[in-house]
């Protein structure tokens, strides 16, 4: 039995906010670090249609990707500009096979949409783009929100499950390195 | 079968079993992970609250969703996450199983308190100096800024007598923890030669210091009467800075710190420590 949480955040609520990173005593050393960690982009990117894997898209670019080899050989005949033609096609749709296989594309969050673009075939937990943006984020409570949120309890099909009770606890806690001399 | 080689299949099994435990050890036991031995983590829960979900039954759906709802709960403190110490609130999920082990699941939920913009916010003034030798009086504008704030001030040179090289300007945070640790936390100042590092004194509070930035924020020998101006941005802090925390729990401490040091033609430092009070002004 599988066991999942998660959250009501409602974005328009004052109390609650996003963060771009859990707060840590760490520095970041990495003067991107803002960039990397960055929330509002890659939400942007998660709401954008998926126009890479049309197969027309493919086409265009290999046509355009062609087009720009032969441009960039301006001082060679008809006969030899075929052939490189021919090569330069050749060699963009080895390299698109490629990419196709590894399902990385130009285009940074790729893997990612992929990987939702798979999920929403799987019925079993379809997805929720909302709560998609927000899984990498997390949240900041203030202190006098009150804590609401689902549990999700996922059996395999046609299993059955017996307990003794469910129970749900909010625990505060501190955690404390000790030193013993 | 021989008397001797049952106790030596005797001894095979003990020493499986030994095996065993200690596999068991390694996973469960989070010193034995690592880490060097002489620290422990100990768990205090200054708040427990509990829901029943579900009586005891029979689970048959592949899906079962069932919300939650905490309400009116006192938050006395934000969620931390230090180097010796860490607040957390996480909502825990139990299920209890006949003959098994509960099913349990845990879902970190991060806490901020907003603070009181505080009504009196004195300037700090203060001279300092060696007799004879150097007086500066610092000026910074007020004592209490909120995390997004500027820090804005001036140093005036009143005598300079030592060939100055530069002047540097750092913000240290210093995270003091131990049980009982509101004894100590007002004359910490046992690691002022040391900008970074850790120290546990007799009573077992530790102190970890930390520099955050530090800015040269004047280069060459000044003359009497000059005036450096000083102007540092919270905002743009390579760190997450945290609200001042006075004995949270009567556990840890963290406080902020503004230093000032001189650095003379001979490398000597000469420094000024002043305590900065951070209070949270919006989430994020």
């Amino acid at each position: 039995m599988k066991i999942d949480v998660s959250l009501n955040t409602p974005q328009s609520d004052a109390g609650i906010a996003a963060m771009d990173h859990v707060p840590s005593w760490k520095l970041h050393r990495n003067p991107f670090w803002t960039v990397k960690h960055s929330l509002v982009p890659r939400q942007h990117e998660e709401q954008q249609p998926l126009p890479m894997y049309d197969a027309k898209g493919i086409d265009q670019i290999i046509n355009n990707k062609a087009t720009k080899h032969v441009s960039a050989t301006p001082g060679l005949t008809n006969n030899t500009q075929g052939s490189h033609q021919g090569q330069s096609m050749m060699y963009d749709q080895q390299q698109l096979k490629l990419l196709n296989n590894t399902g990385i594309h130009p285009g940074m969050s790729a893997p990612q949409q992929s990987q939702i673009a798979m999920n929403s075939n799987n019925m079993m937990n379809p997805p929720d783009l909302v709560s998609e943006g927000f899984r990498q984020a997390i949240v900041a409570f203030e202190a006098s929100k009150d804590i609401s949120g689902v549990v999700t309890l996922r059996l395999p099909a046609g299993k059955k499950a017996e307990h003794l009770g469910i129970k749900v606890q909010f625990i505060g806690r501190i955690d404390m390195v000790k030193f013993l001399n | 079968m021989e008397p001797n080689e049952s106790s030596s299949m005797d001894l095979v099994l003990i020493l499986k079993l030994l095996i065993i435990i200690c596999d068991l050890e390694m996973h469960f036991i989070p010193w034995a992970k690592g880490q060097g031995v002489q620290e422990s983590i100990s768990h205090y829960d200054f708040l427990t609250l509990s829901r029943e979900l579900s009586p005891p039954g029979v689970l048959y759906e592949s899906r079962t969703e069932i919300p939650f709802l905490f309400r009116n709960m006192d938050k006395e403190h934000e969620s931390y996450k230090g180097r010796n110490i860490a607040v957390r609130y996480f909502v825990k999920v139990v299920v209890d199983r006949k003959f098994l082990p509960p099913i349990t699941k845990e879902h970190d939920v991060w806490v901020q308190i907003l603070g009181q913009e505080p009504t009196d916010n004195e300037a700090i003034k203060m001279e300092v100096g060696i007799e004879d030798c150097l007086h500066i009086e610092f000026e910074y504008e007020r004592r209490v800024f909120h995390l997004q704030d500027t820090i804005s001030g001036k140093i005036h040179f009143m005598l300079v007598r030592i060939k100055i090289k530069h002047m540097e300007l750092a913000v240290i945070r210093r995270e003091t923890s131990g049980e009982g640790v509101v004894s100590s936390a007002g004359g910490c100042t046992s690691t002022h030669g040391a900008p970074s590092g850790s120290a546990v004194d007799v009573n077992n509070i530790c102190t970890e210091t930390q520099t955050l930035v530090k800015y040269e924020i004047m280069d060459g020998a000044p003359v009497k009467g000059e005036v450096i101006p000083v102007r540092l941005c919270l905002k743009g802090m390579p760190a997450s800075l945290t609200p001042t925390y006075n004995a949270v729990n009567n556990r840890f401490s963290v406080r902020y710190f503004l230093n000032l040091v001189l650095v003379d033609a001979e490398d000597r430092r000469y420094f000024k420590q002043q305590e900065i009070i951070l209070w949270r002004k919006q989430l994020g």
